[in-house]
Formats: structure tokens, sequence, C-alpha cells
């Protein structure tokens, strides 16, 4: 006679203890297999203004020496757990490439990252909510009239990793800030070289600039190329934004012309020249600056050779033709 | 009779049930979806991210003369990711930099004789605060871009960047990846094969060095 009893009672522990194992596992499994990362936290401006859409991704103000500015910066955590974050400001540097860098969180803060004071650098958002962090910034009473940048930096707080040789990487999220003092603004930008560059086979043209403003500029520029100056060969527009004072370039991959070619490559640069108009602002005044340059591209063998076949052909038709009405003379 | 009387308490429950459904108001639903998330992340094959990312350059002989040990910044285990899921409109770029600010080296824990990263005259010590020498050069004109998990999506507008050396107080940071403000609003990128070089000073000595870089997407 089987006991059913003692069976179901056994069932009901074995039951038990494997989820109770299985709980075990998934609240005491070190951190670091479930750690957030990157992509599931972000940092947006919490208070953007309608009037300028910029203020939905980055921090614009105009603010006057000795104003104190009191805003937000929206936290948001998308996954299933809480997570802890660093939350902090740097000073603004140009890249390589003049478009805007930050400082390290190391690195000692003299300007914007020195201004902004945050609330709680190191808040901990709940899972799969968001949360407002407060920040002020105290412009100096002694500031210059011009454009000013910072870093609004996020990044997961992480424990110390092991010290593995090599190159050990870490990434983060910046928000840009933006702070025009009025007063004597200047904007000017120059095209002042045109490259044609070829790098590990990428075929570029190089437009190098220098941004002569007191404040940063947001600049179109357009490389066009036109075969033998007339027929339309390349064309591409970058929208990008170069700090105050910074000599900048950008880069154009065009596709290498097998047939090769002389080519008019003109560039052209438009930014706001409004200098009452802050970053983004409602009332540009566009102005263009222009750069040409023409380059030759040799055609690759096999085009040459053809080329070469054709042009042989073609005298020596030319050739018969003049000969066979020399002899009928 | 019993089958009778199950019939009638079905047809009894179902016009019980006719009114309650006609009284059942429409039921709208409402669903937000907000801008994602602007990042930057180094994941593996399936788009999980790496926990602890490193990478090294080619291992070196001690040696009386300058050398330079060279490097690959995304593999196809540790791809740089780069997510603008609608948040950055106006443009975003993606620079490197030492995580420990400007004025720091390879660190050899062992021997403490380290060496530069961004030392203008390359092996040799320049006219930078420290005594030592060392110039790293990131090259992102060697890498390969692809678009990540968007079907659709193209890379139209975004530029990987041109080689450049560090040099203190002068490129600090470097352009890996530039998003005009005409790439596309919603788009995911994935970058391998970044050269990295690094020139090593002349009789370094022997040991394991370490540093670290940090990777920064900032929204224009």
């Amino acid at each position: 006679m089987r006991n059913f009893k003692s069976e179901k009672i056994k069932i009901l522990n074995s039951f038990l203890i494997l989820t109770l194992i299985f709980l075990g596992f998934v609240f005491f499994t070190p951190n670091t297999a479930r750690a957030v990362s990157a992509g599931q936290i972000s940092a947006v401006p919490a208070n953007p203004r309608p009037e300028n859409p910029r203020t939905t991704s980055i921090f614009v103000y105009t603010a006057k020496p000795g104003d104190i500015i009191k805003d937000e910066v929206l936290l948001s955590n998308i996954s299933p757990q809480e997570s802890k974050v660093n939350l902090y400001a740097t000073d603004s540097i140009p890249s390589n490439t003049g478009t805007p860098s930050c400082e390290q969180e190391l690195d000692t803060r003299d300007e914007v990252g020195h201004w902004i004071n945050i609330d709680n650098g190191l808040p901990f958002i709940p899972a799969e909510s968001s949360m407002r962090a407060p920040f002020n910034i105290e412009i100096p009473k002694d500031v210059k009239s011009g454009e000013y940048n910072g870093c609004m930096i996020l990044q997961v707080a992480e424990p110390p990793t092991t010290e593995n040789p090599g190159i050990s990487l870490k990434t983060r999220l910046a928000l840009r800030v933006v702070i025009l003092i009025p007063g004597e603004i200047h904007k000017d930008l120059e095209i002042t070289k045109v490259t044609p560059l070829v790098e590990n086979s990428r075929y570029l043209i190089k437009p190098e600039l220098e941004n002569k403003s007191n404040v940063s500029l947001d600049t179109d520029i357009t490389v066009t190329m036109k075969s033998f100056g007339l027929f339309d060969y390349y064309s591409n527009t970058l929208k990008t934004s170069f700090l105050r004072d910074a000599k900048a370039f950008s880069i154009f991959d065009f596709k290498y012309s097998e047939w090769g070619g002389i080519f008019k490559v003109d560039v052209s640069a438009k930014y706001d020249s409004n200098p009452a108009n802050e970053l983004n602002g409602a009332n540009p005044e566009y102005k263009t600056k222009t750069n040409t340059i023409w380059i030759l591209m040799w055609p690759d063998f096999l085009h040459l050779a053809i080329m070469c076949g054709i042009f042989a052909i073609l005298l020596i038709i030319v050739d018969r033709y003049f000969y066979k009405k020399i002899t009928k003379k | 009779m019993n089958f009778f009387s199950k019939i009638l308490k079905v047809i009894i429950v179902i016009l019980l049930l006719i009114p309650i459904a006609k009284a059942v108001p429409n039921v709208s639903f409402t669903q937000q979806i907000n801008a994602g998330i602007l990042s930057v992340d180094v994941v593996g094959g399936s788009f999980n991210s790496v926990a602890t990312p490193s990478f090294s350059l080619s291992p070196l002989s001690l040696s009386i003369v300058c050398q330079t040990a060279t490097g690959t910044l995304g593999t196809p285990t540790q791809k740089i990711y780069v997510q603008n899921p609608g948040q950055a409109n106006y443009g975003w770029v993606v620079n490197i930099s030492a995580t420990n600010g400007n004025t720091s080296a390879w660190v050899n824990q062992s021997a403490g004789a380290n060496y530069d990263y961004n030392d203008g005259s390359g092996c040799a010590d320049g006219p930078d605060a420290d005594s030592i020498g060392g110039q790293m050069t990131i090259n992102p004109s060697t890498g390969a871009l692809t678009t990540g998990q968007c079907t659709g999506c193209t890379t139209t507008g975004v530029t990987l960047g041109s080689s450049a050396p560090f040099v203190q107080g002068t490129t600090d940071s470097i352009t890996i990846l530039t998003g005009s403000a005409g790439s596309e609003d919603i788009a995911d990128y994935l970058i391998t094969g970044i050269g990295v070089s690094q020139s090593v000073p002349a009789s370094q000595p022997v040991a394991n060095y370490k540093m670290d870089l940090t990777i920064t997407v900032i929204s224009l």
C-alpha cells in the first residue's frame, strides 16, 4: 500500500528546496553579474524651455555675472534594479577636431565645472523609474562676456575593478552645459585650409576651420565635388558644433573615381552670425564662408589601360581616315 | 433531468452576463514613449554589456631603442556600441581620453618606472611637467563602422575620426566618432578595429604596465 500523504510531503519539500535555491541564486549572485549597463541609465535636462528646443538635450543658459541658476537633471533607470550613479560636473575642452569634449573627474575644475554645485552627486536611482537631481550654477561676478562650456557627466558607479595589465575602458554620458554671458559677443569663422587625403584606403576631404568667436558655433559644413568643375560628383553636409577659439576640422569620405579626372572642390561653412542669439536661438542671421580647391585624381591601372586602348584605337581610326583621304587625292 | 438543469444554469449565467458586458465602458489604453538613452558602452556579440572591458597592446622586449606597441580598440568580443534613440538630435560626439587626467601615465606597480602617454616629443621627454617620455596615438580611420540592432538604419552623417596622438594640454581628447545633426535621429552603431599605438621609451624596465581610458559620448 503506497503512502500518498508522505509522497505529497516529499514533493512539496523538494519544490520548497528548489524555490529557495532559485531565490538564493537570484538575490545572492555577485553584483557584477547583474550590473546596470551604460545603456540603462540616462540624464536629460529636467526643465527644457519651449522657446529653445535644444534645451531638451543639453543645458543652455543666458546669465549675468553674479547670477545663480537653479535647475535639475532628470535621471532615469530602465533596468529592473536600483542603480547607484556618479553625477558630476567638469570643464569642457575641445577635442582634436574642435568639437566639445569633457575633462575627467580627477582634473582640476577652473571654469563651468567649478561653478556647478550638485546637491547629491552619488544618488541611487530606483529600478525602472526617474528622479530629479537639483544643482545650481554660481556665475562669478568678474566673468567676462562670451560663452562658457562645461559638462554634466553621468556614469554608473562601479566597484573597483581587478588590476588587469593593459588598458581598462570606462564609459560615460555627458550633457553640454552652455552659459552665455551677454555683452561684447563676436562671431567669426574662417576656413583656413582644405586638404585632400588618402588615409587607410579612405579618400578624404579635410576642411580645417578656426572659430575666432568668443562663443561656440553650430556650423553646417558642405563639401561639393564637380568633375571638371561642371558635373556633380559628390556632395555632403555635416552639421556640428565648434567650441570658442577652437581650431577645428571635419572629415568627408568620398568615393575614389577609377577613371580619374580633375575635380573642383567647394567647401562652405554656414553659421549663425547674430551676436544677440544664444545657441540655437530663434533669430539666426546666417553667414557663409567658402573655399575652393582643384584636385587631380589619377585613374587606377585597369581604367588607365582601357583609356590608353580606346585612345590608341581612335588614333588608328583617324590615321586610317586621313591616310585614305591623302591616297585618294 | 440533470442535463436540462445544467443547460438552464448556463443560459441563466449568459443572460446575467449580457447586461454586465453592456455596462462595461470602452477601455482606452494610453502609452507614452519617451526618447531613449544616448549612450556609449562596450558590448559582446549579442549586445550584452562587457563587465570589465579592457584590451592589451602587443608585448615588447626590453630594448635600448624606442619601440612601438600596437593594439586594437574594438574587437568582435568588445565592440564600441553607440546608441542614440532620439535623445541627441542636434548631433553627438564620441571621444576618448585618459581616465586619470592629462597628467597620468602608464603605471608600473612593481618597478615604479612609469612612462607617458601624451608627451609631444614621442619617446623622448618633452616640455610637459613630468620627466618621462612616451606617446599614444589613436587611429579611428582604421576602424569599421556599422549599424547595430536597428534594421533599416544607415551610417549617413556619421563619421569616424582621424589619426591623432595625445599631447598634454593640446590634445587631451580624441574624437572617435561624430554624429552630425543630419545623421539619423534614432539609430545605433558599432565600431571595431580602431588602431592604437604607443611609443615606449628606450630601456623601459621589464614589468606589466597599466592605464585607464574613458570613452565619453557627449550630446551637442
